[in-house]
């Protein structure tokens, strides 16, 4: 009997090993989505489709966001992962060098003629080569309701910040708050108004040597965010609790939110709201180095570890993702922005924000540059939702940051 | 019976080899890094740069690492009167000869099998959010504190500290009722026969007999609130901010990098893992010299 048990089992390990033999490709993804979630059930239909069409078998995990503590493990432990996804930045950055580079396998499927050229200069600027693939991307400028611009009466985007002050004017005499604010964002309002005065550069300069004190730039930045307060265009519970405030603009509260072209979804998905959400440029500000047409631009990506044997196979894979009905497939199930510029085809929830994203020219980074240095982030932080409640002065915040930065 | 030393060997190395594996050598591994400048946490050795003891001076610099640290200090010293306090009333209370006992019990315990998750939710969407929808909005109002914002950076602190102090009572409450069963009832028995009423019982039979019980909670309530991190990635969940971080938010940040942030110090990471051990160690000894329960015998 126990002859048999081990010929059976010796026969059994045989035809796998003839299987792998014959060429079947095996890839292992592991994923920074959860199972459940919009994303990953529109990455599992296209890896389907390209499993049918390719035999290439794909075994996927859903790691969810805890991705980022655990990747760089797996990779330095030689787990077999092909292909994973994460965050653009942290996978360019943290994880460049332990990447395979795409540079030669991009140039071969042209990547570079339909890729929206922000995301990969980006990916190279911080890897010094391709060594990630971004998809599923998002720009950022502030997000309106529709409805409530035309109640108002306004008539054109502001793109400057008086004409955005008029326009407040405007909403709050036909009864809605100009402004919401969630305290999750508070940074990304203040860092947009920082970069419009002084550039992102010195965004990056100010917060690595905190001269808050000599800075004229970060002064007028929070005299603006007062003026909002001081001139009752923020809503009544700034800063609110991500997402309460921004909701406000699908209770019909709220006009318009600082934020990026996921608050349609996120908006409709919280309040039910089916009224158009329209997105503008961040204005321009007087005696500002930034024009009105730079924004934040980002994106996840998709890495193949340098260990990996099946590194041109995870490459198409990410290609049937990122480009072609893959990558229009993943935008409208998922409400986000096509990542080919083919694909001229946005999610009926995302045409209000189509102009101000192609009239962008500029890209800025997280925070327009606001978390390059840790050490001050959760003071920045706090000092800002002080400044938003109206619990410090422009000059007390800045008197505050310097006062931290020393 | 006579007992063979390869036996001995045999059945202990699987245990000891295990301990070594999974607890010494990260426990090792931890302090020496927290010396060292290490970027990733799985860096090879020789990328790691001897920097003697320039991680803590640098936490000790650190405007956000002191923040958390008095917030500890704060979680761990307030909360642990408060939830103390409660806890062993509730152990008394219930064991006192009321009707319902069991499930008074259960429902002072029930937030414990609640996820921290759920209750953090629970607490921040309903009771302290007072906008749109706060459940308690009306209370609030009616106790004349409508104007108050819970989780404005004034009040963020102490409203995540309730929530926390709320979740926690139960788990102790068990712990103190344990103790307080232990106690023979006969003790309780004279003490009536010879006219002692109830806050004398409590004050002289109680409480001494009680005094392991205390020092195992205050232990497991150290070891509980010195590792403090989902209630406050629940209260902040996106960024990190002076009001509500803690040490291990802190070392969280530091070795894995935030969103906007991709810098990494796993040696900064490692000496506030060590920061938090010597506290919690400290803590221990503190408690152990202070509360003495070997005097007495029942």
């Amino acid at each position: 009997m126990k002859k048999i048990a081990a010929l059976l089992v010796a026969l059994v390990m045989m035809l796998s090993m003839t299987a792998v033999a014959e060429g079947t490709t095996e890839l292992t993804y592991w994923s920074m989505w959860s199972s459940t979630e919009p994303q990953a059930i529109a990455i599992q239909k296209i890896i389907d489709e390209y499993t049918a069409a390719t035999g290439v078998k794909v075994n996927v995990e859903w790691m969810g966001r805890d991705i980022k503590t655990t990747i760089e493990t797996a990779i330095d432990a030689g787990e077999k992962v092909d292909l994973f996804d994460d965050d653009f930045q942290r996978v360019s950055q943290q994880l460049g060098g332990k990447l395979t580079d795409l540079e030669e396998m991009a140039k071969a499927v042209n990547y570079d003629d339909f890729a929206i050229a922000a995301l990969p200069a980006a990916v190279r600027g911080w890897a010094s080569s391709l060594k990630a693939i971004p998809y599923q991307s998002y720009s950022s400028g502030i997000l309106y309701n529709v409805e409530m611009f035309e109640a108002a009466g306004i008539e054109a985007a502001p793109a400057t910040w008086e004409e955005l002050l008029a326009a407040c004017e405007k909403l709050k005499a036909a009864g809605y708050a100009p402004f919401a604010q969630d305290d999750a964002y508070v940074r990304y309002t203040y860092g947009f108004l920082l970069a419009r005065y002084i550039g992102q550069d010195a965004v990056k300069e100010l917060v690595i040597n905190g001269d808050w004190a000599e800075n004229e730039g970060a002064l007028k930045a929070a005299q603006r965010i007062e003026e909002l307060h001081t001139l009752g265009y923020l809503s009544d519970e700034v800063p609110g609790t991500y997402p309460a405030s921004q909701n406000g603009l699908g209770f019909g509260t709220t006009a318009m939110v600082v934020c990026a072209t996921w608050v349609p979804n996120e908006v409709l998905t919280n309040t039910e709201y089916t009224g158009t959400i329209g997105m503008y440029n961040f204005p321009s500000v007087e005696g500002g180095v930034d024009p009105n047409t730079y924004a934040n631009i980002g994106a996840q990506a998709f890495g193949i570890p340098a260990t990996s044997e099946n590194a041109q196979a995870a490459f198409d894979l990410i290609m049937a993702i990122v480009s072609g009905t893959g990558d229009s497939m993943l935008a409208m199930e998922t409400n986000s922005l096509p990542c080919d510029t083919r694909n001229t085809e946005w999610p009926e929830l995302l045409a209000g924000c189509k102009d101000a994203v192609n009239a962008q020219t500029g890209v800025y980074d997280w925070n327009m540059g606001l978390g390059e240095n840790a050490d001050i982030d959760a003071t920045l932080q706090t000092n800002l939702l002080k400044l938003f409640e109206g619990g410090f002065t422009a000059q007390q915040f800045i008197d505050a940051m310097e006062e931290a930065s020393k | 019976m006579k007992q063979s030393k390869g036996m001995i060997v045999a059945f202990l190395a699987p245990a000891v080899v295990a301990f070594l594996m999974m607890f010494l050598y990260p426990v090792t591994r931890t302090v020496i890094m927290s010396f060292f400048q290490v970027e990733s946490v799985t860096a090879k050795t020789d990328a790691w740069q001897f920097a003697g003891f320039n991680n803590y001076v640098e936490l000790w610099n650190s405007v956000t690492f002191r923040a958390a640290m008095k917030n500890i200090m704060l979680i761990w010293l307030i909360g642990g009167i408060v939830v103390l306090s409660l806890s062993l009333l509730f152990a008394v209370v219930l064991n006192s000869g009321i009707r319902g006992k069991s499930f008074f019990r259960a429902l002072v315990y029930m937030p414990n099998i609640i996820s921290a998750v759920a209750l953090a939710t629970m607490w921040k969407q309903f009771v302290f959010v007072n906008a749109n929808y706060g459940l308690m909005k009306g209370i609030w109002k009616t106790l004349g504190m409508g104007n108050v914002n819970w989780l404005g950076t004034d009040m963020i602190f102490w409203a995540m500290l309730i929530a926390f102090c709320f979740g926690a009572v139960g788990y102790y409450m068990l712990i103190f009722l344990s103790g307080i069963d232990r106690i023979p009832a006969d003790l309780f028995e004279a003490a009536t026969i010879d006219g002692a009423n109830k806050p004398r019982q409590f004050v002289h039979i109680t409480m001494p007999l009680l005094m392991g019980t205390l020092k195992t909670n205050l232990t497991f309530w150290s070891i509980s609130t010195i590792t403090f991190f989902v209630w406050s990635k629940m209260f902040s969940p996106l960024n990190t901010d002076l009001t509500t971080v803690t040490p291990m938010v802190y070392m969280y940040d530091i070795t894995f990098g935030t969103q906007g942030n991709v810098q990494r110090s796993a040696g900064g990471g490692a000496a506030v893992g060590v920061i938090m051990a010597l506290m919690i160690l400290l803590i221990f000894m503190a408690v152990n010299a202070l509360i003495r329960d070997d005097g007495i015998e029942y």
